[in-house]
Order: C-alpha cells, then sequence, then structure tokens
C-alpha cells in the first residue's frame, strides 16, 4: 500500500501522458484521414497513387515495426524528431491511412441523389460536401471512428518501447527500480481499463444510435 | 458554327440539345437527339420506360455529360460532348448558365439534416448570396405557395412523400430558374397524394413564365400542363405536336400503340 | 547512408527465420482465439445471467487494454504464481486471449445472421442440439464469418511483432537483436518492413477477394 502511494504520482504523470498521447495523435489522426479520403474522393491523378501508396504501407506493416523505423531510420538521414514527436507522427499516420478509408466510404455510401440536388441547386462541389454531404457522413463514421479512439489508446502503449514515459514505459520503470512486478503491472493495467471505460460506454451508445448495426471492429497494429 | 450562332441571336431559345448522343458503355440511350425548347414553353415528354426521358433532363440540368453534340441554354453552350467537351468552360460561367434551370426529382432528395425551411433557404443563401432574412422571408413565401406554411420547421423524415415533394418544388423554385425540370415527380408518391403535388405544379404553370420540361406517366397531367408533347421511344424523338394531336389523333403508329397500352 | 547487400546477404537469413516464428505466432495464436472465441460466443447464448455478465465483462477487459499489458502481465507477472511457460507459448497465449475477444463478437454476430428458420427447420427435425450446432448453424455461421476473420488474421499477423518485447525472436526481434549489434538500423528495419508489407499486402488482397466472393455469391 505505502509503495502504491508512493509510485502514484509517477503513474499519474504516465497517465497523462497517454491521454495527451491519444488526443494529440487522435486529432492528427483525423486531420489526415479527412484530408486524405477526401483527397483520393477528388481523384486527382497525381496524388492518387502516392496516396494509394501511404494507404497500403501503413495498413500492411505492424505499426510497431513504423514507430521503430521513423525512431531508428529518420535521424539517419537528418531527421531528428523529439520522441513524443515521432510517437504522435507515427500513431497519426498509421489511424489516419485507416480513418481516410473510413471517410471514403462514409462519402460514398451517400445517395447519389443528394449530390443530384445540389447540382439541381446550383452549388458548386466545395460548397455541396461541406454543407451537404460531409454533414450527413459524419453520422455514418462516428461508430468506425469511436472504435479506432479505443484502439488508439492501446496502441499508444507502443510508443512506451521508443522511451516515451507514458503509462507503459512508467510501469516498466517502476518494476526496474521497486520490483513488484504484479503490483505496478496490475496498476497499469486497471488504470488503462479506467481510461478505456468511458470510450467503451461511447461506442456502446454510437452503436445503438446506428441502428444496431453491427460493424466491424479491427484493431489496427 | 456562323449559322448557330445567329439563330442564337434571332430567337434565343431557352434550351436546345443540337445532335446530341448519350451511351452507357455499350448502350445508346440517346440518338442524335435535336430539341428545342422556347422560354415559358410547356412541354410533355412521354414514352415507355427506359425511352431516355430522365436522361435528357439530367442532361440538361448537367447531371450527365453528352458524348456527341451541345446542348444550350438561352443561346450559351452548357455542355458539349466529342470536340466540344475539351474546350469547357471556367467554372464561374459554367454555373451561371447552370443556375437558369431547376430540377425536381422523382425521389424528393430533400437533405435529411436540415428542415423544411432550410432546405428552401440553403441554396439562395449559400449560392446566391441572400441575406439569411430575405432567403428565410423567400422560403415562408414559398412553403405557403405549396401549401405548407406550417410545416417549415418539420425534417423530411416528419413529412408525408406528397409534403415532401412539395417542399422539393419550393426548393427548385427559390433558385428562380428560368427552365423547370420536373422528372416523374408523382412516381414515388402514395396515390391518394398525387393530386396535391399536381395541383401545385398546375398553379405554377398558370402563376409563372418558367418554361417547364415534364416528364410523367400521368397521361391526363401530360395532356394538361402541355403546349407541346413530345414521345420519344429508345432514345428518339418519334412525334412532336400539340396534346390535341398526339392524344386525340396520333400520327405515328407507335405513339397509338404506346397511348392504347396505357389506355388498357 | 548506403544499402549495402553484403549486411542483406547476413541479415536475411535471421529475418526469414524470424518471418517463420511470426507466421507460427500468428496461425497458432488465431487457432487459440477461434476455439475460445466461439466457445466463449455459445456460452453467451446461454440463460445464466450472472455467466452472461462474467463473459461479458471478461471480453470488455481484454479488449479494452492493450495487449502488450497483457503481455507483461503473462510473462512477468504469471509465472510468479503459476506455470512458467516459454516466451513463444505465452506471447501466442497472449495474441489467443486477446483476440478471442474479438473473434467471439464476430462469431456472436455470425450466428445471429443465421437465419431463425434454420432453428426451427432443426426442432422439426428432431435434431440434437449437438447436431444443430455442428451440422447447420456453426457451418453458415463460418461461411458468413470467414471475411471477418481474415481480417483479423492480418492484424494479429501485425500485431505479433509485439512478441519481440517478451524476448520472442520474429521478425522484428530479429531485426532488433542484429540492429543492436551491427548498427545497421537503416537495413534492418527496411528489409523487415518490407517483408511485412509484402505478406501483409499478399493477405489482405486474399481477404478483399473472399469478401467480395461472398457477397456476390449471397446477392
Ligand atoms: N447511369 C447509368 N448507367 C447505365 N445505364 C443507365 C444509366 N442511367 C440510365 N441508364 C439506362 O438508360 C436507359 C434509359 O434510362 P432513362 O432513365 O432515361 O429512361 P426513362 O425513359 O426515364 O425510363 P422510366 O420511364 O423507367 O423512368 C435505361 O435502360 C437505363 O437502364
Ligand atoms: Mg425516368
Amino acid at each position: 500500500m505505502n509503495l502504491l502511494l508512493e509510485i502514484s504520482p509517477v503513474l499519474l504523470r504516465g497517465a497523462y501522458t497517454t491521454v495527451l498521447l491519444t488526443l494529440v495523435s487522435g486529432t492528427c489522426a483525423l486531420l489526415v484521414g479527412f484530408a486524405v479520403g477526401l483527397a483520393r474522393l477528388a481523384r486527382t491523378r497525381w496524388l492518387s497513387i502516392p496516396l494509394a501508396i501511404y494507404i497500403e504501407v501503413f495498413r500492411n506493416t505492424s505499426s510497431l515495426v513504423q514507430i521503430f523505423y521513423f525512431f531508428f531510420v529518420l535521424p539517419l538521414i537528418g531527421i531528428r524528431l523529439e520522441a513524443f514527436t515521432t510517437g504522435c507522427l507515427v500513431l497519426a499516420l498509421n489511424f489516419g491511412a485507416y480513418i481516410s478509408e473510413v471517410v471514403r466510404s462514409a462519402i460514398l455510401s451517400i445517395d447519389r441523389g443528394q449530390h443530384d440536388a445540389t447540382i439541381a441547386l446550383n452549388m458548386p462541389t466545395s460548397l455541396s460536401y461541406r454543407r451537404i454531404i460531409i454533414p450527413q457522413a459524419i453520422p455514418v463514421m462516428l461508430p468506425a471512428f469511436g472504435n479506432y479512439a479505443l484502439e488508439l489508446l492501446k496502441a499508444t502503449s507502443l510508443v512506451s518501447l521508443i522511451t516515451i514515459t507514458e503509462l507503459t514505459f512508467s510501469g516498466a520503470q517502476l518494476v526496474q527500480y521497486y520490483g513488484h512486478p504484479t503490483l505496478i503491472y496490475m496498476s497499469i493495467f486497471v488504470i488503462y481499463l479506467l481510461l478505456a471505460l468511458p470510450l467503451v460506454a461511447l461506442n456502446k451508445a454510437l452503436e445503438r444510435h446506428s441502428g444496431g448495426q453491427w460493424k466491424p471492429k479491427v484493431p489496427t497494429t | 458554327m456562323d449559322h448557330q450562332s445567329t439563330s442564337a441571336s434571332q430567337a434565343p431559345l431557352a434550351a436546345e440539345f443540337v445532335n446530341v448522343s448519350k451511351s452507357f458503355g455499350a448502350f445508346t440511350i440517346i440518338d442524335d437527339l435535336n430539341l428545342q425548347i422556347r422560354p415559358s414553353e410547356r412541354v410533355s415528354l412521354i414514352g415507355p420506360s427506359g425511352s431516355g426521358k430522365t436522361t435528357i433532363l439530367r442532361l440538361l440540368m448537367t447531371l450527365e455529360r453528352p458524348n456527341e453534340g451541345e446542348i444550350k441554354v438561352f443561346g450559351d453552350v452548357l455542355s458539349a460532348g466529342g470536340e466540344g467537351a475539351a474546350k469547357a468552360r471556367p467554372d464561374r460561367e459554367f454555373r451561371a448558365i447552370r443556375g437558369k434551370i431547376g430540377m425536381v426529382f422523382q425521389q424528393f432528395n430533400l437533405f435529411p439534416h436540415m428542415t423544411a425551411l432550410e432546405n428552401v433557404m440553403e441554396a439562395p443563401v449559400q449560392v446566391l448570396g441572400t441575406q439569411r432574412q430575405e432567403a428565410r422571408d423567400l422560403a415562408e413565401c414559398l412553403l405557403k405557395r405549396v401549401g405548407l406554411a406550417e410545416k417549415g420547421a418539420s425534417y423530411p423524415s416528419q413529412l408525408s412523400g406528397g409534403q415532401q415533394q412539395r417542399v422539393a418544388i419550393a426548393r427548385a423554385l427559390a433558385m428562380k430558374p428560368q427552365i423547370m425540370l420536373f422528372d416523374e415527380i408523382t412516381s414515388a408518391l402514395d396515390p391518394e397524394v398525387i393530386g396535391e403535388v399536381l395541383e401545385v405544379v398546375h398553379n405554377l404553370a398558370h402563376e409563372t413564365k418558367m418554361a417547364m420540361l415534364v416528364v410523367t406517366h400521368e397521361m391526363g397531367f401530360a395532356r394538361d400542363i402541355a403546349d407541346r408533347v413530345i414521345f420519344m421511344e429508345r432514345g428518339k424523338i418519334v412525334e412532336d405536336a400539340s396534346p390535341g394531336e398526339i392524344f386525340n389523333s396520333p400520327r405515328n403508329d407507335r405513339t397509338k400503340a404506346f397511348l392504347n397500352a396505357i389506355k388498357r | 547512408m548506403n544499402f549495402s547487400p553484403q549486411i542483406v546477404a547476413e541479415l536475411l537469413p535471421a529475418l526469414l527465420r524470424g518471418t517463420v516464428v511470426t507466421l507460427y505466432a500468428t496461425a497458432a495464436g488465431m487457432a487459440v482465439a477461434l476455439v475460445v472465441g466461439l466457445l466463449i460466443a455459445i456460452a453467451r447464448r446461454g440463460s445464466n445471467p450472472v455467466a452472461v455478465l462474467i463473459i461479458d465483462s471478461f471480453v470488455t477487459v481484454v479488449r479494452s487494454t492493450p495487449l502488450l499489458i497483457q503481455l507483461y502481465l503473462l510473462f512477468y507477472v504469471l509465472p510468479l504464481y503459476g506455470p512458467s511457460f516459454s516466451p513463444l507459448f505465452t506471447g501466442i497465449l497472449g495474441l489467443g486471449l486477446h483476440y478471442s475477444s474479438y473473434i467471439s463478437e464476430v462469431f456472436r454476430a455470425g450466428i445471429d445472421a443465421v437465419p431463425r428458420g434454420q432453428w426451427e427447420a432443426c426442432i422439426a427435425l428432431q435434431f440434437s442440439r449437438v447436431k444443430t450446432w455442428t451440422r447447420i448453424v456453426l457451418p453458415q455461421a463460418f461461411r458468413i464469418v470467414l471475411p471477418q476473420i481474415g481480417n483479423y488474421l492480418i492484424s494479429m499477423y501485425k500485431h505479433a511483432s509485439l512478441l519481440a518485447t517478451i524476448t520472442v525472436v520474429e521478425l522484428l526481434g530479429a531485426a532488433l537483436n542484429f540492429a543492436g549489434e551491427t548498427f545497421r538500423y537503416f537495413e534492418a528495419f527496411t528489409l523487415v518492413g518490407i517483408i511485412y508489407f509484402v505478406i501483409g499486402f499478399a493477405f489482405s488482397r486474399l481477404v478483399r477477394y473472399l469478401e467480395q466472393r461472398t457477397t456476390y455469391g449471397r446477392a
């Protein structure tokens, strides 16, 4: 019990970093996902091949390998980033690749009649997307976003392996210093669970809202 | 080229199809079609299913692009196929021309995330830059005109099919088009609400000067509303005459056959 | 920084051995996940509310915590109290249990997708419960969920790289060992990336093909 009190500030700081990582890389992943998803829909020729390659590479390799690649190889070609930045960058690119496909397929799921109506009302494409198509596509995307948020929270644990002192790395360091792996790893486990539960509840609600439709939830690692 | 520009300046037609062809894959849906619609003219377009009626409206609305030929609106080329497609107009000019056309769809295509009033206000505010208050007044006036003054705050999902279609008509009117396209606007409706929608269109025909191009399977309506009826089949115009002629004494055997089949 | 062919030649055998370990761990992990997932899905249909609650809690807890921590618990903590397994076995167990939480939901949906009439026909034909499951319901459910399971297989294949953290010398572990000794991070990770991509890409095309075939087949 004394030990728990002693280590709790470290755990809390770790949990804070985990939450921060999730929020920052999640926001960036959304931006990347929307940008890439929309760019792919626009079918700009010179962009479509590089974007397809980006998506295939990030979806078909392990995210842990991506993290190591960015951490060890980028400095070799002269790009030096802080570990935290590297972690956020990789997570954002990795989840952005998945989110771009969610964005794309949600937009494609909108009835063609809606596109037709915007043309009949003489709307330019940008306006049509901004006011009509995307607002209808977002509810379609939300359940998938909720699932990816949970997957992202879990995936942040991987950046512990490139020395970012988030929750998992804090735990590993504490175990090295104090021993007591049971207490420390169980505490970490419980903290992750507590962080995840609001997202679990949110996902349940989102799923109910989407008419109980069963959606696949594939983890992204 | 010379001949076209002079004919346009002499009598500016509201819409003109010049040797227009459209195919989907290997199927030619519109086959070298020529069609002229004068300002304020009311034209009914009838014909068997799959004959290309919807495609004509979609071509004029630029929802489809022709493979060959030119489509002109008030003398300006709106879209063109073949060689003409390459030299497309700058977007701003193109939209200035397209803005003269409005369309009402079989499936309404209202925006489900907006109320009836917002559906009607959206394009005037966002596309024409009308002040919100002015657009709201206009929208309320139009909803009243289609008999839905009370329903402005309702979402499309809260309205009956007939009410939704009337909102869609108001929405198209809000852009003040000079040519209005109606594509089987009662086909998706329950029989008991068809009348209320047709009445709205009838009133429009009396109260406005828009040119109207009406695709319908309601022959009584096609006859009453039109100055001119076009019967088409397999992507070609078969007969083009006054309603009296087409419905009482059609010249073409195919027109006769079609009308007989419908009556039975 | 140059990509040295000599280094690649030295590195490749180790990486290929690692690839075999990765594929083995993936296959074995999926076998565990399928068995446990199926048992969960079937048990969850039972009528005992306490059992259902326990199963649901297990699924939620396993699914909402990182695999990495679960591996640490299995590898560093479990041996203090009970059996101690080899790193590879521990890794397979971790992967299998983690994914059983996803797979159980896939099965659940797959079983739900078997039409009611099929169950009723089995009752009408006086099939035993076991026969109903094994001969009628599960074969149909399997066909429905096959592409989904394929997606999880790909996902697990990529997730198997976490086994490197509990000293398993799989693909990533092999690269880390090599790079640690020679400092040839560039060659090591680039090759690992390429290997992951080639196998992952082939896998995902196969699954997409399966997906299309099943949807066309049902249409
Ligand atoms: N986007 C498309 N792709 C392929 N074929 C199409 C497409 N749009 C229309 N067609 C085909 O073109 C033909 C003519 O269609 P169109 O909708 O213009 O007929 P219509 O006269 O309006 O028929 P209906 O009375 O049934 O509405 C049909 O055979 C249809 O299948
Ligand atoms: Mg039609």
